[in-house]
């Protein structure tokens, strides 16, 4: 599950400096099971604009039902839109 | 001096690979359709669905930009077909020339997929040419997600040859020195600024090769195909001294265009069209305080014949029924009445833009009546613009199915389109 890209809200911080952390995201697993991970590191952040749309990109590790999970979570600036883009473990 | 050195950047059929990109790159989709048979192409259901971009796999069954769908479908029944995203072109645009001017300040937009950068002087800063160019073009690949063509030569025009010579995804130089081998061999077709029209009469003329035109007499290009003989002489001996201007030229002219959604076999229905499309060509010109003196239209029939017509008014204009009587009279002209009409558009040209107007004792205009039209074509305009174009419209569009203001783009795609896109 979650293997493919999909919408998903997000609690984050945005600091004074501009910077944003997601903290906390909110998806449906392949049952339509709604999942709650908190996540507990932001391992990188990195800024895209694939043809020209500016996206903020976090590489994410949390911890899922017992198991570790490392994923990208994307931020597209203009829509205000979080995707799940992948998991990676 | 230093021999100049210009890039000319395109990207491969813009509008699919930025479509193409953003599925990818953006929505994280698996398949590639720059991979796939694949176009870009207009709403099926209105009949304005023609090809606007392809794929490679789809160039190689024939298809072509600028050819109906239907067509297209006939040559390949497994091709796919995806809207276009003007909002998204618009900003890959934006963002493309915004890469190319990391490399150099010199950028002059050609249209919404190409430019020239003037890349003179930079070598010690990217080094040679080449090496210039390859980072273009991975930088652009790596950040933005598509692929360009870069063209190198010491002009604009040879720079924009070198970047058709093979696509895609390719760096090719053209300097003076490598026209006899690159350059000249080629079709007369391929050269700027020669269509099907230009190239029949070099046909009739013997030229078929860029190198036999390059070759030929100057006097009889001149005599047949006036000064654009001697233009495209000169562009297929690789000259052309033009600088790489970062502002955008002027327009040269105003014109608009529509399809219809159903065939025009009436004077009136063709005479309302018309008038759809003065409305949006004259709203244009005097945003932009400009007049025209020429007037032209131009018609495509249902068999795909095209037909064209203009005439010089007496003075300069922006008034719409001025545009619109004089675009009624060309109709009357060049239409027969009955054949039924698929496309219809009007253009203005013959710029200029004084402050004062010219009447003369002829045309029996006068210059009181002028003034008010004039008056009430400028109270419309600000009408429409603090409340939108359906604000106001004349008394002939109330019940018509169509647009009061025809060609161009729908409202929410209007800018930068087909004219480079605005920087902010």
């Amino acid at each position: 599950m979650g293997q493919t890209v999909c919408p998903v809200d997000v609690i984050c911080v945005c600091s004074a400096s501009g910077e944003i952390r997601p903290l906390r995201l909110r998806m449906e697993d392949g049952d339509r099971r709604l999942l709650r991970i908190d996540i507990d590191e932001v391992l990188s952040v990195k800024q895209v604009q694939y043809v020209g749309i500016e996206a903020v990109l976090f590489l994410c590790k949390a911890a899922v039902e017992d198991r570790t999970w490392l994923f990208e979570l994307k931020y597209t600036i203009r829509t205000h839109t979080w995707c799940f883009m992948r998991k990676v473990y | 001096m230093a021999q100049r050195v210009i890039f000319h950047v395109d990207a491969n059929s813009a509008f699919l690979s930025w479509s193409a990109a953003y599925r990818v790159r953006v929505l994280g989709e698996t398949e590639d359709l720059r991979d796939v048979p694949s176009v870009v192409a207009g709403d099926r259901e209105s009949r304005h669905s023609i090809i606007l971009a392809k794929s490679t796999p789809a160039k190689k069954y024939g298809i072509q930009t600028g050819e109906p769908l239907f067509q297209a479908m006939e040559k390949c029944p497994t091709l796919k077909v995806i809207p276009p995203d003007y909002g998204l072109y618009v900003e890959a645009s934006r963002h493309f020339v915004q890469m190319l001017r990391r490399f150099s300040p010199v950028v002059e937009q050609y249209s919404i997929d190409e430019a020239w950068v003037d890349m003179t002087g930079t070598e010690r800063l990217w080094g040679t040419p080449r090496t210039a160019a390859e980072q273009i073009r991975g930088r652009i690949w790596e950040e933005l997600g598509f692929t360009v063509n870069v063209g190198i030569s010491s002009n604009k025009l040879l720079a924009k040859m070198a970047g058709d010579l093979e696509k895609p995804n390719k760096v090719h130089s053209l300097f003076p020195e490598e026209m006899a081998e690159k350059f000249w061999p080629l079709p007369v077709r391929d050269l700027f600024l020669v269509g099907a029209a230009t190239e029949r009469k070099l046909r009739l003329l013997g030229i078929e090769t860029i190198g036999e035109l390059a070759q030929a007499d100057v006097s009889i290009l001149k005599k047949r195909l006036g000064k654009h003989g001697e233009t495209i002489w000169h562009f297929a001996n690789g000259r052309n001294a033009d600088a790489v201007n970062p502002e955008p030229a002027e327009n040269k002219g105003y014109g608009n265009s529509v399809t219809t959604a159903r065939d025009v076999t009436r004077r009136e229905e063709g005479q309302q069209v018309l008038l759809s499309l003065c409305e949006t060509v004259a709203m244009r010109m005097r945003r932009d305080g400009k007049c025209g003196s020429c007037v032209s239209i131009h018609l495509r029939t249902n068999g795909f014949e095209h037909i064209s017509h203009q005439k010089i008014l007496h003075g300069a204009t922006n008034v719409t029924t001025e545009l619109y009587h004089a675009a009624c009279e060309l109709l009357d002209e060049a239409w027969d009445g009955y054949t039924p009409l698929r496309q219809l558009g009007v253009q203005m040209t013959r710029l200029s833009q004084e402050p004062y107007q010219q009447f003369d004792f002829f045309s029996g205009m006068d210059p009181r009546q002028f003034e008010r039209k004039l008056r009430l074509d400028e109270t419309v305009d600000a009408l429409r613009d603090r409340f939108g174009e359906e604000a106001i419209r004349r008394g002939v569009f109330a019940q018509a199915p169509e647009s009061h203001m025809a060609g161009g783009l729908s409202k929410f795609r209007r800018t930068g389109v087909t004219k480079p896109v605005p920087m902010e």
